[in-house]
């Protein structure tokens, strides 16, 4: 249940219900006591009016006895079965002289001081209410105590109140409900701008970063955490602007005077000179290309909708570096899947890595052997050598930035494969290392899970 | 003789460009900004043009697309320091017909730019060459040390087509549809058994270029390294 108290709807709505609830309360005892109040004062007013009329009709006879003559009329209040209504005459000691028929008996201690007084049962749950006035009837001082009983059905204050509790109730269900569906699109009006907002903020990837949330009709409460996230965003973009600005101008800075280095050395008169030369650029310019691959694939980001035909890369490859391996009197083939092995991934990065792969390959084998790249139908490419092989302890050590085997050798950096290693991780695919049992290595780019169809 | 525009902004570079294609026997233009470049494309007529894309003033891509916005059919060869995972393929979206990542090789610009040249039926500059084979394109012609070779027409197609490229690699599919308009047979293997004929009378005649076979992609010559 727990999830769904996170919508704000959910919880308008359940705080309303109980603001309502407690509401309701409110109205239903603040109106039972006034109405209590209001009926006995009421009640009080009619127990006087029996007592007097019982007072006016109160003689004392001859005898010294008392005699109450009532009307018919009257005498009925006292038949118990109706009001609840009884009275009792007693002396000024307490003692009963008269009383209604079927009453239980109540007697309040008399005043001393001859004040009518009002009394109620002396437990909490007011079953009666008592007025005791001080009459003379005739030479003798007596009391007139009348009392009603407030627990009888029929009576006026219950059935006021229920009354008006089955009122309310009818028309305050609907009302509940209506404001139900009120607040369900009151709410949801409110929170669409907010809604549109975290459906832009959906679209939101590093190859899409000038995307900022909308700000129109956004309710005051929640624009600053919007405005914030855009602030935010802000920042990313330009620090990835920055990154991308820098290495491109650092492409352009490294690349351009290299050329212009280059051409010169065409010019030179020693061609041998001129040949190591040219030489020594084209290492230098391997090193700088690769080390702004390494940037560049810091702030690449894979798309996951793109796909690529690994044979098609794997071809792309063996193509550019064929003429190099030919002139180094290496063979390069390329075997395996003839129709396409689409994969998700980019194209040109997965094209980075297979080409480290394969240049690394035929750099370092001897004369006269061949490369062969293959391409599985399912989606793994293996490079396979007829070199040195790599020992397991260096297989881990081999993907490191600039960890060589001969740190005398010239001409990389040590970059190639840890491009392979990165482009791999952003593929989520791996590389493993085996050795052949004739010599020499497969080095395989696993992308199978990333297969397409 | 053919006349080249060379846009780069780097004055060096540049310069060593200017006189390195005047040795070629190319005649060459150059400018520095966007706006000199679509100034005097919009005067002369060039055979060619050498772009470089990082110019000061925009994106010489722009150029390049507004160009071909006008059907405007001059080779364009992309010269760029961007060689970034993104921008190669753009170039040649907007309508490059090679490029070029810098630093490169001289004879590279040089290969490439004579290869845009030679267009079916056009002849400029100086036949087309690997070790001591020529290519006369528009005699359709080979020759070894300058001797008329007799081959027949599919494989003289076939050794236009690599010679073109010569150091590069042509795709076998590339090769086929070179065959696919000719006469004859068109079994999967008929580019193999004529490969192999032309190889086999290259050798005879002593000629010093290979054409190698790179299985599984396509073929390739190559000048035989002594
Ligand atoms: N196919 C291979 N066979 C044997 N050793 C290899 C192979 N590929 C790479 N290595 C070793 O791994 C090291 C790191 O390779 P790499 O990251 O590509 O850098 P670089 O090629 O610039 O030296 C190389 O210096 C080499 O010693
Ligand atoms: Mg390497």
């Amino acid at each position: 249940m727990r999830p769904h108290f996170n919508s704000i709807l959910i919880r308008i709505v359940l705080l309303q219900i109980a603001a309502f609830a407690i509401a309701a309360a409110a109205v239903g005892i603040a109106s039972h006591l006034l109405l209590n109040s209001a009926s006995v004062r009421f009640e009080n007013q009619s127990l006087r009016v029996h007592a007097i009329s019982i007072a006016e009709h109160l003689k004392q006879q001859t005898d010294g006895s008392l005699r109450l003559d009532l009307p018919a009329e009257q005498r009925s209040y006292y038949d118990n079965s109706l009001g609840g209504l009884t009275y009792v005459v007693t002396d000024d000691d307490g003692h009963v002289l008269l009383n209604s028929p079927g009453s239980g008996i109540r007697v309040l201690k008399n005043d001393r001081s001859g004040k009518p007084t009002y009394f109620q049962s002396p437990n909490r749950r007011r079953s009666y209410l008592g007025l005791s006035i001080p009459v003379q009837a005739g030479s003798q001082q007596v009391w007139i105590q009348v009392t009603r009983n407030i627990r009888r059905p029929g009576l006026i204050t219950n059935d006021v109140f229920l009354h008006f509790l089955r009122r309310v109730s009818w028309f305050s269900i609907p009302i509940v409900l209506f404001v139900f569906v009120t607040d369900f699109f009151v709410v949801r009006r409110v929170l669409h701008p907010v809604v549109v907002a975290s459906q832009m903020a959906q679209t939101i990837d590093p190859r899409r970063l000038e995307v900022r949330l909308p700000t129109q009709n956004l309710p005051r409460e929640v624009m600053p955490l919007v405005e914030t996230i855009n602030q935010g965003l802000a920042r990313v973009e330009h620090g990835f602007n920055v990154q991308r600005d820098f290495t491109a101008d650092a492409a352009h800075e490294l690349r351009t005077p290299l050329s212009v280095l280059r051409m010169r050395l065409d010019g030179l008169e020693d061609r041998a000179a001129a040949k190591q030369l040219r030489a020594d650029v084209d290492g230098m310019s391997h090193i700088v290309n690769q080390l702004l691959e390494v940037a560049e694939l810091e702030n690449v980001v894979v798309d996951g909708s793109e796909t690529a035909d690994l044979r098609r890369v794997c071809s792309d490859v063996v193509e550019l570096v064929a003429p190099l391996a030919l002139s180094q009197e290496k063979d390069i083939a390329l075997t395996g899947s003839e129709k396409p092995v689409r994969v998700r991934g980019h194209a040109p990065m997965l094209f980075q890595a297979v080409r480290n792969l394969v240049e690394n390959a035929v750099k370092y084998t001897a004369k006269g052997t061949t490369v062969e790249v293959n391409v599985g139908p399912q989606g793994i490419v293996r490079v396979l050598d007829e070199g040195p092989g790599v020992s397991e302890a260096e297989r881990e050590l081999i993907f490191r930035r600039f960890w060589r085997r001969d740190r005398a050798q010239t001409g990389g950096a040590g970059l190639g494969l840890a491009i392979v290693a990165r482009v791999t991780e952003m593929h989520a695919g791996s590389v493993n290392i085996e050795n052949r049992p004739a010599g020499g290595a497969v080095f395989s780019l696993d992308l199978s899970h990333a297969l397409v169809g | 003789m053919a006349r080249l525009l060379v846009v780069e902004d780097n004055e060096d570079l540049a310069g060593l460009l200017v006189q390195g294609l005047t040795r070629a026997d190319f005649v060459a233009d150059r400018v520095g900004t966007m706006a000199d470049a679509r100034d005097v494309l919009s005067r002369n007529q060039y055979s060619a043009v050498v772009l470089d894309l990082g110019l000061p003033d925009g994106d010489a891509l722009t150029l390049l697309r507004a160009l071909r916005a006008h059907d405007d059919p001059t080779p364009v060869l992309i010269l760029t320091a961007r060689g970034s995972v993104r921008d190669r393929v753009d170039g040649l979206g907007a309508g490059a017909d090679d490029y070029l990542i810098k630093p490169f090789a001289f004879e590279e610009l040089l290969a490439r730019l004579q290869a845009l040249l030679r267009r079916p039926g056009e002849f400029l500059g100086k036949p087309l060459s690997v070790g001591n084979i020529t290519f006369d394109t528009v005699a359709r012609q080979a020759f070894v040390d300058g001797k008329p070779q007799v081959l027949s027409a599919r494989e003289t197609s076939i050794l236009e087509i690599l010679i073109r490229r010569s150091g590069r690699v042509v795709q076998k599919g590339a090769v086929e549809d070179q065959l696919y308009g000719l006469a004859g047979d068109v079994r999967s293997n008929a580019v193999e058994v004529c490969i192999h004929r032309l190889r086999r009378h290259l050798a005879e005649v002593g000629a010093t270029a290979n054409i190698h076979t790179i299985r599984g992609v396509g073929y390739l010559i190559r000048e035989t390294s002594s």
